[in-house]
């Protein structure tokens, strides 16, 4: 090696490659598809592929050259602090990562802006600055940040929607804009933050560096005698379920309802302030309290499902895998924890809206919306509270759902497994753009023969979910087995009566022959509560427990 | 499950290892291990890093499949009844993984939900002993604590086989010290099983009455440990002429010196053979210590010329 910084930028290349390689993959791919006129020809509007490909590759960049490594302490994602040995600068180690990253999305939106850019108005230049900035702020953030662990996701979304932002501001402006709000004024400005970025990102590895330790944040005391003053568990466990329960509970039980109670606290409640004189967005906002808990179950379903949350080590912690609990039990403490969890943040929606709802939200919209459905339902009152009810509890099961449904992938520690179900869900989703799955409604009702094949379809897999699972039952204990077939049941049963009273009132809007549909819906919620990975689950967390 | 209990009670062998392999890629972690460990035995297991001492230890609990061979604990597979085996075994091992979110007397009480034989009273004086703050969350523990709470965790349900694999390894003395005399005490006046690897050979000595030696993943040594330093001889030779290349001598397991002084650790009935060496005359003859005996089966410090052993 020639120099520390060419030794910093190999050690990065060697580490990443694979990414790096498999974005050239998709790249070609592209070109191929362009050339063979499979995708569309290239002056055309950007093809679904592309946008779907660039955006992955975009994505990989910025997650493969993030520059953080998991400590031996267990801190997640840092600044990697074993190179703190190395006689090299601390100004060539924020610079090489910080210069890699640049190059790589650059190259990488050079390489993509001529298919993704047709008839734009914006310069490639500005964008090329707003990418490379980007880069620099998000380094600078998961470095600097480190303290905040996952929540850095949340400042890294904001800086993405800044930039965005940013992006569409000198189209946006009628007339003569002001230097400042032109692409010129925008890219100088973005660019001496990025600096400034830069600068404070040098700073605190030096002072890591040297100091060891970074200065602790405002009111950290106070936190910590917060923390102390805490409750803690005082009383023994009455069984070993109950202390796994408990630990479960504590690690990642707790998270879920957490998650659900800031974004009301922090999104839904400004907005509900804001426009409580606008009744127009009444509607759209219960809707969207309603939603939080599965939109936040679907993306921490993936990390709850894993053994050790959060962690690039699939394997059981040893601190786990050596108490005397069968892999099922596991797996049930597991599940339970799921379910508690669910209820929970449900509760907390419930609370929410009875606050707001109460206090400061004009409720003729709602009055308005609960009349109709009053009309629809044979002027029946408690049919309307039964629908509340309903949806209430289907959300409490699709959250739940949502949150197992990683489950015996995140228990599995064979790279096989977990490649082949990201390939799986690339394929699936690719397939869906390229049939334009949105469409999916309008094509069914437009003619009720479309049905036929997909209720088919359902029927096929609902036939194959029970199979499987009948086969993978075979090593689960009777008892718990009972204990979740009731759940899985009710959970059915309400989803069942769901789409039954939604076909209801969509027929009273497109009056179509409906009981091929009807059949489609029944199937579809019967397909959607977990059935197999009662069985799956243990059979691959003890696999991983006691490995090949 | 009565079966089990049944079958576990009437064990003797607390442990019995069977032709046990094991590869990790190209490396042959464990190679054709076989052992048995009675009831109240102290086991030191010893050997260089990657020797296998961890890999072995991890296989008593469950924690590895064997590739070949079998591994019983109380008389059962540890993979096909994990319960019923890891009920019974505390397991320390040299960086606790410990949740560092809990405090220390959660921790505890978290542990002894699972241990039907906790008892309570001794993880209280083992925590002071220890001097380990309840209130205290462990992620704020230091490493000589963590290792101390983890001992507590590992022996306060009085485990019929305790597992340590290398527990004070990167401690200070004092907690080293403090560390041993827990394990002391309980192998003393409990009788209890007890598997502990480690490289300090003056803990092992002081510990164990048996010894297990690895050296790439092959057992070299098993046996009571009285035995293996009795049966183990460090000769000095005295040669007449200067000899440019170490001695060539049937049954020694290790020669080093240089010119007319050469040492050589051999076994007992390999003594007169080497003591009848053309030339030489035996200028001292006494026990090997269990560090010369480590080295002479497990490898050679930079300065020793080494003979390969017949």
């Amino acid at each position: 090696m020639r120099g520390a910084p060419i030794a910093l930028g190999w050690a990065i290349w060697r580490r990443h490659r694979g990414a790096l390689v498999g974005i050239v993959v998709l790249n070609v791919i592209s070109w191929l598809g362009h050339l063979s006129g499979a995708v569309g020809p290239l002056a055309g509007e950007p093809a679904m592929l592309d946008t779907l490909f660039a955006a992955i590759s975009i994505l990989t960049v910025f997650g493969a050259l993030g520059y953080v490594e998991t400590q031996e302490d267990g801190n997640i994602g840092t600044f990697p602090r074993r190179l703190f040995a190395l006689p090299v600068s601390s100004f060539c180690l924020v610079a090489v990562p910080m210069l890699a990253g640049i190059a790589c999305i650059e190259l990488l939106y050079f390489a993509w802006a001529e298919r993704l850019s047709h008839g734009g108005s914006t310069s490639p230049l500005f964008i090329g600055v707003l990418f490379a900035s980007s880069m620099v702020f998000y380094q600078t953030a998961l470095w600097t940040l480190a303290r905040l662990g996952a929540l850095r996701i949340v400042v890294v979304g904001v800086i993405a929607v800044a930039m965005f932002g940013i992006g569409f501001l000198p189209g946006m402006v009628a007339g003569e804009p002001s230097f400042w709000r032109t692409e010129r004024g925008l890219a100088a400005i973005v660019s001496a933050l990025a600096l400034a970025a830069f600068v404070h990102a040098w700073r605190h590895v030096a002072r890591l560096r040297s100091a060891g330790g970074v200065a602790p944040p405002p009111f950290a005391h106070l936190r910590a005698r917060l923390t102390d003053a805490l409750p803690g568990r005082r009383r023994g466990f009455s069984s070993a379920a109950a202390a796994q329960f408990w630990f479960e509970w504590q690690r990642t039980g707790m998270v879920l309802p957490l998650l659900v109670g800031g974004v009301l606290v922090l999104v839904i409640g400004p907005y509900s302030w804001f426009l409580r004189n606008d009744p127009g967005y009444l509607l759209p906002l219960v809707f969207w309290t309603l939603a939080t808990p599965v939109f936040v179950a679907a993306p921490w379903g993936m990390a709850f499902g894993q053994s050790k949350p959060w962690t690039e080590d699939f394997s059981i912690p040893s601190f786990v895998a050596t108490k005397p609990l069968s892999a099922q039990q596991l797996v049930a403490t597991k599940i339970e924890v799921a379910a508690a969890s669910a209820a929970l943040s449900w509760l907390v929606v419930l609370g929410f809206l009875v606050v707001w709802l109460l206090s400061w939200a004009d409720l003729t919209p709602l009055s308005r919306f609960a009349i109709q459905l009053w009309a629809f339902q044979g002027e029946s009152v408690l049919a309307v509270y039964g629908i509340a009810a309903l949806t209430v509890t289907v959300g409490v099961f699709l959250t739940f759902r949502l949150l197992i449904a990683n489950l015996w992938i995140g228990m599995c520690s064979s790279s096989l497994v977990l490649v082949g179900s990201a390939i799986g869900l690339f394929a699936a989703v690719l397939t869906a753009l390229q049939l334009d799955v949105y469409r999916l409604p309008e094509w069914l009702l437009a003619d009720p023969r479309h049905v036929t094949p997909l209720a088919w379809g359902a029927a096929l897999c609902l036939a194959a979910k029970h199979w499987l699972a009948a086969r993978t039952w075979r090593a689960v204990a009777p008892g718990f087995l009972r204990s979740y077939l009731l759940a899985w049941g009710v959970g059915t049963a309400c989803f069942v009566a769901l789409s039954l009273v939604v076909w209801g009132i969509v027929r009273i809007y497109q009056p179509i022959d409906g009981r091929g549909a009807q059949s489609l819906a029944i199937l579809v919620a019967l397909l959607l509560m977990p059935l197999a990975r009662v069985g799956l689950a243990p059979s691959v967390l003890a696999a991983n427990r006691h490995r090949r | 499950m009565r079966e089990i209990c049944d079958r576990v009670s009437s064990v003797t062998d607390i442990v019995a290892v069977t032709n046990l392999s094991r590869t990790f890629g190209a490396k042959r972690a464990l190679n054709d291990v076989s052992l048995t460990v009675t009831r109240g035995t102290v086991l030191g297991l010893v050997g260089e890093n990657g020797a296998g001492k961890s890999t072995l230890i991890k296989h008593l609990l469950g924690l590895w499949r064997a590739e070949t061979g079998t591994v019983r604990v109380f008389g059962l597979d540890p993979v096909a009844a994990p319960v019923a085996v890891l009920a019974r075994v505390g397991y320390l091992s040299e960086q606790p993984d410990l949740p560092g979110w809990m405090r220390v007397e959660e921790l505890l009480r978290y542990t002894q939900a699972f241990y039907p034989g906790w008892d309570p009273k001794y993880a209280e004086q083992l925590r002071d002993q220890f001097d380990l703050d309840p209130r205290a969350r462990i992620k704020t523990l230091s490493k000589g604590q963590r290792a101390k709470l983890g001992l507590i965790a590992a022996q306060a349900h009085r485990p019929d086989l305790l597992l340590l694999d290398e527990p004070s390894s990167g401690l200070d003395p004092i907690v080293r010290r403090d560390i041993l005399e827990a394990i002391v005490r309980t192998v003393s006046q409990e009788g209890r099983t007890v598997i502990f690897s480690s490289h300090l050979l003056d803990e092992v000595e002081r510990v164990s009455d048996h010894l297990a030696m690895l050296r790439a993943g092959s057992l070299r040594l098993l046996g009571p440990l009285d035995d293996i330093k009795m049966c183990h001889r460090r000769v000095l030779l005295q040669f007449d002429l200067p000899q440019p290349e170490p001695p060539s001598l049937r049954g020694a397991i290790r020669v080093s010196g240089e010119g007319r002084s050469w040492t050589i650790i051999c076994n007992e009935e390999n003594l007169p053979e080497i003591a009848r060496a053309p030339g030489a005359r035996v200028v001292d003859d006494g026990a090997a210590s269990l560090d010369e005996i480590f080295v002479a089966h497990t490898g050679a410090s930079v300065a020793t010329r080494l003979r390969p052993v017949a």
